[in-house]
C-alpha cells in the first residue's frame, strides 16, 4: 500500500510553515550541546542499560506490579480504578464528577488523556475543563493538538499566541512571551481556584509503594494536585516501576534528554490521600488512580513490540529526528509524534491511524543512539511497516517491481541494460539532470544517476589480475547500484585490494540484496532474493566483500533472521554472514605496501560523510578515515554533523522527495562549509542523494567513494 | 558538613536563578529572612511554624510583620512571601526537598510570588536517592514530598525561559550552618 495523497500533501505543507521550520530547526540546533553538558560528569550508557532493563522487566512483570501498586495505593486511601479501554476510563472519570457535583475541572499535561480525549468526554457533559500548562492552554484555545510530548505548543509563534489570548480575553495583548505567561498565570490562577476536580497524568507510578511521580517546570501539576478537593491521576501501565531506585534512574534521564535540564523545576510524588481545603476547613483529599490499558497490554505482550513499553516520554527522539525537525508532530496524525509516535499509535489507537505516518522514518537510526530506553525505533518502524504490508500488500506498483522484476535477476538486469538505452535524451556526463511530465519532481533537487555505460559485472574481465601468493580470497558482492550505475567503484575496490595481495572473484549469479523489499515491507521477496545470493555466494572464497552498508547488512543480519524458521537455510545464511567484511575494514587489516606516492607535496582536501547505516549499523566509522589519514596527498577535514543523513533512505526518496530534499539541503551545506575538495564516503546510496545533490546545486565538490581515493582517483577527477 | 556539597549545591542552585544565603546561627538567618521581608516593603507573611523556623515566628511578629499560619488558599494567594522549613538539599542539583504533607507548607511555597525557605547545611546530600532515604526515614515516603529546583519556569512560548509562571517567580534558599535551633 502507497502512502496516500492527502498525507503527502499534508507533510509537504507543514515542510513548507516557516514559523514551524524556524521553531523547530532552532531547537534541534540547540538541543545536542544542550544534552551533552546535562549528561556531563554522567555515564550515560550505564544509565540507559539501568533503565532499559528495569523497564523491560516492569513490562515483563506488569500485572503484578500494577496488583501491588494498587494494594499500597489503596492502603493509603487512594481509589484505584483499572480502565481496559478508553471508554472506561472516560465513564469511571465523568462518574467521579457527576456523583460530586464537579463542574469545574483543572488538568496539568497529560498525554495519556489527550490519548482518550477525556477533555471532549467531560465537555459534553457539561464539564469546563482547562489546560494549566502553558502550552496546552494555548492549544486548547486555539483548538488544536499537541505537536511535541514535551513542548506542545513549539509550533506557534509570540505573535500567534498574543493572538488568541487577545481573542479569548477580550483584551489587547503585547507580543512578548514574558507579559504574555504573567498573563497566563493571572488568568490560570483564578482557574485553580474554583476547580472542584484536578487531572493530572503521572510519569511514574511506584510498585513497591504505590506512589505517583510528577515533574512540571511551571509548577501547575503542584497546583493541579493541591488546590481541588478531587485528585484524578490518570496512568498508563507503561508508566510503572518497580522501586524508588528505578524512579531516581528514570528522574536522571528524562529531563536530561527531554530538554537537556539537569532536573525539572519540580519533582512531585504523591503517596496515598493528602490534606486539602474544602468549606473552610482541611479534609482529607479524595484520590482516584485511574490506570489506563488501552491497547498497552497487547502491545506489552507482542514479542517484538514489547520493546517500546522501555519508553520514558522524553521525546529525545523526536529532538534528534531529521524528519521531525522538518514537519513537526501535527504530520504524524494522532496523539504521539516521531518513530515511536507511530508504534504507540498503531497499538493505542489503531493500525490504519498508523500507516501513513510510519512512512516518515527514513532509517537513519539517530534516535536509537540516544534513547534513554535503548529502544531500537527503526527496527520496529520496519516490524511495523511489514506486517502492515503482509496485512494490506504493496501498491500495484511497488508488487510489480519487487516481484516481477528486481526479485528475478535475469529480468532486472536485462531492465537495466534496457534503462540504459531509454535513458539516452536524459543522460549527460553520468547524470540525469531532468526527467519530463510527473516524473519531473524526482530530479528536481538532485540529478539523478545515469545506467552506467557498462555496468561492473561486464568489467570484471578487465580489472581481475593474477595476484602472485595471495593473502586471502574474495568474492566481491557488488550490490545493485555499485553494479549498474558505479562500476568504477567496483573496479577501485578489486585494484585497490588486489595490490594488497587478495584475489578476486566476482560470482555471477548475484543479484539486490532484498534490502529494498525488506524496507518496503516485503518480506516474501527478501527471502527469496537472500536465498538467491547465498548459492551465488556459497563459494570457496574467505571473504565476501562488499562496498555498500545495506547490503552488508543484509548478508550480515537480515538473511539470518528473514530464513530463522528453516534450519537448512539459516545455516546457510549464518555461514555466508560470518564471511562477510565490509572493503574499508578490510583494507585496514591489510598492511599497505606501496610507498606512498606523494605528488610534489599537492594535497586534496577530504571531508568525511558517516553513511548512517555505515555508521551506526556496521559501527566502522573509524575505519575509512584511519585509510584516508594514511594517505599522504589527503588532508582529512572534518565537517559539522558528519554523522547526520543526507536524505537518501532509499524508496524515500520517491515516497518523500520534499523531504529528502530538505535533509540533504543541510548535509550539503555542512560538506560545502568544510572547505573540501571531495567528500568521501563509504555508501553508494550516499553517494546517489550526495552527487546528485552536489550536481544540481552546481557544487565543485567532488562525491567519491573511499576506494576510488585510495585507487588513486581523486587527482583525476 | 562537606564543603564540596555544599558549593556544589550553591552552584547548581544559582544556575537555575535561585538565592542562596549562607548563615552561620539561626540568628543570623532570621535577620536575613527579615532584611528580605523589609525590602520587599511587606507587612504580612505566610509562615508554617515547624522545626527552623519556629522561632522566626516572633522575630518577625517582634519586627511588626504579621504572619498568617493557616487559611483559605484564595486568601494565602495574595501575600507576597511564603516562608517554609525543608528537610533536604540535593547537591547535584540544587534541589531542595521537603515533607509537604502539611497543606498550608504546601500553600506557601506553591502561591506567594517569592518562596524563601531554611535549610540546615548539614542535610545537603550527594544525590536524589540519598535525599529519598532521608525522606524515607518514617519507613515510607510521606504523602506529599516536593522536590524544588529554582523558580517555576516555562519555555512554551517560542522556548523563551520565562520565570514564574505558576509558581513563585523567586526562590530564596538560606543555609543555617548552627545545627541546634
Amino acid at each position: 500500500m502507497a502512502v496516500s495523497k492527502e498525507f503527502k500533501q499534508k507533510a509537504n505543507k507543514a515542510l513548507n510553515d516557516e514559523n514551524l521550520r524556524r521553531a523547530l530547526t532552532k531547537f534541534g540546533n540547540d538541543y545536542p550541546a544542550a544534552r551533552e553538558r546535562a549528561y556531563a560528569g554522567k555515564d550515560v550508557e550505564a544509565l540507559r542499560d539501568y533503565i532499559s532493563a528495569a523497564k523491560r522487566k516492569a513490562a515483563e512483570n506488569i500485572d503484578e506490579l500494577v496488583a501491588r501498586f494498587a494494594r499500597e495505593a489503596e492502603k493509603r486511601g487512594a481509589k484505584v480504578f483499572y480502565a481496559r479501554t478508553a471508554d472506561e476510563a472516560n465513564e469511571y472519570i465523568a462518574r467521579v464528577a457527576r456523583e460530586n457535583g464537579v463542574k469545574t475541572v483543572v488538568k496539568s499535561k497529560s498525554m495519556a488523556s489527550e490519548e482518550i480525549h477525556l477533555n471532549r468526554h467531560l465537555q459534553e457533559k457539561g464539564i469546563e475543563v482547562t489546560e494549566t500548562d502553558l502550552g496546552e492552554w494555548i492549544i486548547q484555545l486555539m483548538g488544536q493538538k499537541p505537536s511535541h510530548m514535551v513542548m506542545p505548543a513549539i509550533h506557534l509563534t509570540r505573535k500567534e499566541v498574543a493572538k488568541t489570548f487577545s481573542k479569548h480575553l477580550n483584551e489587547e495583548m503585547p507580543e512578548d512571551p514574558y507579559k504574555l505567561t504573567k498573563v497566563a498565570r493571572r488568568e490560570l490562577r483564578k482557574k485553580f481556584l474554583n476547580a472542584d476536580m484536578g487531572i493530572s497524568g503521572a510519569n511514574m507510578a511506584v510498585a513497591e509503594n504505590g506512589a505517583l511521580v510528577l515533574m512540571t517546570n511551571e509548577g501547575n501539576a503542584r497546583l493541579t494536585t493541591t488546590l481541588p478537593p478531587i485528585h484524578v491521576a490518570l496512568v498508563g501501565i507503561e508508566k510503572f516501576v518497580d522501586n524508588m531506585e528505578t524512579v531516581t534512574k528514570i528522574l536522571e534521564a528524562l529531563p536530561r534528554s527531554a530538554t537537556g535540564q539537569i532536573i525539572t523545576s519540580y519533582v512531585t510524588m504523591i503517596d496515598g490521600t493528602t490534606p486539602t481545603w474544602k468549606d473552610g476547613k482541611v479534609v482529607d483529599k479524595d484520590l482516584h488512580i485511574v490506570i489506563l490499558d488501552n491497547g498497552r497490554s497487547e502491545l506489552i505482550k507482542d514479542p517484538v513490540f514489547k520493546e517500546a513499553a522501555q519508553c520514558i516520554r522524553c521525546a529525545s527522539c523526536l529532538n534528534v529526528c531529521p524528519v521531525y525537525q522538518l514537519v513537526g508532530g501535527h504530520v504524524y496524525g494522532h496523539i504521539y509524534a516521531g518513530g515511536i509516535g507511530t508504534i504507540l499509535t498503531a497499538f493505542l489507537n489503531g493500525e490504519d491511524e498508523a500507516f501513513d505516518p510510519q512512512n516518515l522514518c527514513i532509517s537513519c537510526g539517530k534516535c536509537a543512539t540516544i534513547c534513554p530506553g535503548r529502544i531500537d525505533i527503526p527496527k520496529l518502524v520496519k516490524e511495523l511497516r511489514q506486517r502492515l504490508t503482509e496485512k494490506k500488500g504493496l501498491s500495484f506498483g511497488e508488487n510489480f517491481v519487487l516481484k516481477n522484476i528486481v526479485s528475478k535477476p535475469r529480468t532486472f538486469h536485462k531492465w537495466l541494460r534496457r534503462a540504459k538505452t531509454l535513458q539516452k535524451p536524459f543522460a549527460e556526463e553520468g547524470y540525469i539532470r531532468h526527467l519530463p511530465l510527473s516524473f519531473s519532481k524526482y530530479t528536481e533537487h538532485r540529478s539523478l544517476p545515469a545506467i552506467a555505460e557498462k555496468p561492473l559485472r561486464d568489467l570484471v574481465p578487465e580489472v581481475k589480475k593474477e595476484v602472485v601468493k595471495p593473502k586471502a580470497k574474495a568474492a566481491f558482492y557488488a550490490g545493485c547500484v555499485i553494479d549498474f550505475c558505479y562500476p568504477e567503484v567496483g573496479t577501485a575496490v578489486f585494484e585497490t585490494l588486489q595490490d594488497r595481495g587478495i584475489e578476486m572473484e566476482f560470482p555471477e549469479g548475484q543479484s539486490c540484496c532484498g534490502a529494498p523489499a525488506a524496507y518496503m515491507g516485503d518480506r516474501q521477496t527478501a527471502r527469496e532474493m537472500a536465498k538467491q545470493n547465498i548459492e551465488a555466494l556459497e563459494t570457496d572464497a574467505d571473504y565476501v566483500v562488499t562496498a555498500c552498508p545495506t547490503c552488508a547488512h543484509a548478508l550480515k543480519h537480515d538473511f539470518i533472521e528473514l530464513l530463522k524458521d528453516d534450519s537448512e537455510w539459516k545455516e546457510r545464511a549464518e555461514k555466508l554472514a560470518g564471511k562477510v567484511k565490509d572493503y574499508s575494514e578490510l583494507m585496514n587489516e591489510l598492511q599497505s605496501e606501496e610507498a606512498s606516492s606523494s605528488n610534489a607535496g599537492e594535497t586534496l582536501k577530504v571531508t568525511y560523510h558517516d553513511s548512517c547505516h555505515y555508521n551506526r549499523s556496521l559501527g566502522l566509522s573509524d575505519k575509512p578515515r584511519n585509510l584516508l589519514k594514511q594517505k599522504d596527498d589527503v588532508e582529512l577535514v572534518e565537517m559539522n554533523e558528519s554523522d547526520r543523513c543526507c536524505g537518501f533512505g532509499g524508496s524515500y526518496t520517491v515516497k518523500f522527495p520534499e523531504i529528502s530534499a530538505e535533509i540533504m539541503k543541510r548535509k550539503i551545506k555542512n560538506i560545502e562549509d568544510s572547505g573540501a575538495d571531495i567528500v568521501a564516503m563509504d555508501c553508494p546510496g550516499c553517494m546517489i542523494q550526495l552527487k546528485g545533490g552536489l550536481d544540481k546545486a552546481g557544487s565543485n565538490v567532488k562525491v567519491m567513494h573511499t576506494a576510488e581515493i585510495l585507487a588513486g582517483r581523486a587527482k583525476n577527477k | 558538613m562537606d564543603e564540596k556539597l555544599v558549593s556544589q549545591f550553591k552552584e547548581k542552585a544559582q544556575a537555575v536563578s535561585a538565592e542562596v544565603i549562607r548563615a552561620k546561627t539561626c540568628e543570623e538567618a532570621y535577620q536575613n529572612v527579615l532584611d528580605i521581608v523589609a525590602e520587599a516593603k511587606v507587612k504580612e507573611v505566610g509562615c508554617v511554624a515547624s522545626g527552623l523556623t519556629k522561632s522566626l515566628l516572633p522575630r518577625l511578629k517582634d519586627s511588626n510583620v504579621n504572619v498568617v499560619e493557616e487559611g483559605a488558599p484564595e486568601d494565602l494567594e495574595r501575600l507576597e512571601i511564603g516562608i517554609i522549613p525543608v528537610d533536604v538539599g540535593i547537591a547535584e542539583t540544587g534541589t531542595v526537598a521537603h515533607d509537604a504533607t502539611n497543606l498550608f507548607a504546601r500553600y506557601f511555597s506553591m502561591l506567594c510570588p517569592t518562596n524563601i525557605v531554611l535549610l540546615k547545611t548539614k542535610d545537603i546530600e550527594e544525590n536524589m536517592l540519598q535525599a529519598i532515604k532521608k525522606l524515607e526515614q518514617k519507613g515510607t515516603l510521606p504523602a506529599y514530598t516536593a522536590f524544588i529546583t529554582g523558580p517555576s519556569r516555562t519555555a512554551d512560548i517560542e522556548r523563551v525561559l520565562t520565570i514564574g509562571v505558576h509558581g513563585p517567580g523567586r526562590l530564596v534558599i538560606i543555609l543555617v550552618d548552627e545545627e541546634d535551633c
